[in-house]
């Protein structure tokens, strides 16, 4: 837009001559030079708030405008184009769990004093690297080596076979030390030769009555995890059951039926306001022109309708929409029998709403998207229009072409595609 | 200039900017709409990932050789 044409537009609006208007511009010009050379800030209501500073004058966007201005992208989500490099990830970090496994290995190989002398050292040397590099587990050792100091060699016997036993369970840190603790006191008292046979008891049956606790406890952990489980499984299958089965078997309860739809709309502005915006495209750019009055209508209804908080940032945009099924797919029966699942041309197969399309337009007029509808659908694509309603901006209608199974694919398909036909699009899940 | 006739101007040039266009104002500069195309990154676990695409808003102060 020219400066003559924003002052044309101006007087038009508020219903003064082209020199008012072109006056009143100034004034405003004046007034925002103003302020900014005495505040360096002046607020634009609605429209974010303007800054100077050293670098020049900036504009922060107002939060609830930045969401606004991206109706046309309400429920798109980041998707995950490949994964395949998780996987390398993921395969990478498997041996380190072998290496981990061999060095623990070693380790009791070690304990059972094996004859090889370069294992020993290579096991020592990994036990030192383990015990620095996994500080969880340094707790086990260390309260053995304080016993094999403190105590004989009787302890470090019951040590190592306790090692050999279950070397990896945390659990033994914290009893251990208390049986050996007793023991000691008890190996102090053995010069009383009367008591030995009866400190001998003592601790047999306070090892018995220490083990025997570490059985049960492990056990009464079960039923709790169970319990957890059911409780988890039981939420899910209430969610399932309450919330996500009734919008899967009828994505159009989401809406509405077809006629409430148009009413609902019709009903939520004015009857005048009833347009679309869209994303741009080249072949599309002159009904954008014939329907530039009635956009701005539409931003309007946008405007009211949306009920933002001035904390909103454009990043939240994504999160309060609900994206339905194409609702326009044809039948399955329908569908020729060589026609691939996933493409872009030919009949829409609900069987390959599992994939991904590319979005074209998003319309907040259903009239309008059926048309686009309509006109890729003719033209051999596979059309779909899919409702997206949006607590913000309100029933939206999203037209997309082809069912792609995964996104590479609908990549490479987009790149060959004449920039008449798709000049903006986005690759999303049905 | 009072209020009411700032905002009513305020309001007219974010109309302008939601169709689309950019809207000049001489003295100061002009407030453009930018799209910003669908990008592709990369998560912290190596992923290839699509972002969808942004409008903002842009200002551009008139630099003072644009004034007549």
């Amino acid at each position: 837009m020219k400066q003559l044409d924003f002052i044309q537009y101006i007087a038009r609006e508020l219903n003064i001559s082209d020199e008012e208007s072109q006056e009143l511009l100034r004034e405003f010009s004046v007034h925002l030079n103003n302020e900014l050379n005495e505040t360096a800030s002046v607020q634009l209501n609605g429209l974010g708030t303007l800054k100077k500073d050293i670098s020049g004058i900036s504009l922060d966007l107002d939060p609830s405008f930045a969401i606004e201005i991206n109706y046309k992208y309400a429920g798109m989500q980041p998707i995950v184009v490949s994964d395949d490099f998780n996987v390398g990830i993921e395969e990478n970090e498997e041996p380190e769990v072998d290496v981990e496994r061999e060095l623990e290995e070693e380790q009791e190989s070690v304990v059972g004093n094996e004859p090889e002398p370069d294992l020993d050292e290579e096991a020592n040397d990994n036990i030192g690297v383990e015990v620095d590099s996994e500080p969880e587990q340094e707790p086990e050792p260390e309260p053995e080596e304080q016993v094999d100091l403190a105590d004989g060699p009787d302890s470090e016997v019951e040590d190592e076979s306790e090692v050999d036993n279950e070397p990896e369970e945390e659990p033994e840190v914290d009893v251990e030390p208390e049986p050996e603790e007793e023991q000691e006191s008890v190996v102090e008292n053995e010069p009383e030769p009367d008591l030995d046979e009866e400190a001998k008891a003592r601790i047999a049956k306070r090892t018995a009555s220490l083990r025997s606790p570490k059985t049960t406890k492990k056990s009464n952990r079960t039923p709790f995890y169970i319990g957890i489980g059911v409780v988890f499984i039981a939420a899910v299958i209430a969610g399932w059951q309450f919330y996500l089965k009734p919008i899967l078997d009828e994505p159009a309860m989401l809406v509405g039926d077809s006629g409430a739809e148009q009413s609902n709309v019709t009903e939520a502005m004015d009857s005048n306001s009833i347009s679309e915006d869209q994303q741009p495209s080249a072949a599309l750019d002159h009904e954008k022109n014939g329907l530039e009055g009635e956009a701005l209508d539409t931003m309007v209804m946008n405007e009211e309708s949306s009920i933002i908080s001035p904390e909103n940032s454009t990043s939240r945009i994504n999160t309060d929409s609900v994206v339905s099924a194409p609702i326009m797919a044809k039948n399955v029966a329908e569908i020729p029998v060589d026609q691939p699942r996933y493409g872009l041309m030919g009949e829409v197969d609900t069987r390959a709403n599992d994939g991904y399309t590319l979005v074209l337009f998003s319309l907040s007029n259903r009239q309008s998207a059926m048309e686009k509808y309509e006109l890729y659908r003719s033209a051999g694509y596979r059309s779909l229009l899919s409702p997206v309603n949006s607590s913000r901006f309100g029933l939206m209608w999203r037209v997309s072409i082809g069912q792609f199974s995964t996104v590479e694919q609908a990549l490479e398909v987009a790149k060959e595609l004449p920039k008449d036909i798709i000049e903006d699009y986005f690759i999303t899940k049905i | 200039m009072d209020e009411h006739q700032i905002k009513k101007i305020s309001a007219l040039i974010k109309e302008r900017l939601l169709a689309g266009e950019s809207v000049p104002l001489e003295g100061i500069g002009t407030f453009s709409r930018i799209h910003e195309p669908q990008y592709f990154s990369r998560d912290e676990k190596g992923r290839t990932v699509a972002h969808p695409p942004k409008d903002t808003v842009q200002f551009s102060p008139e630099e003072l050789g644009e004034r007549e």
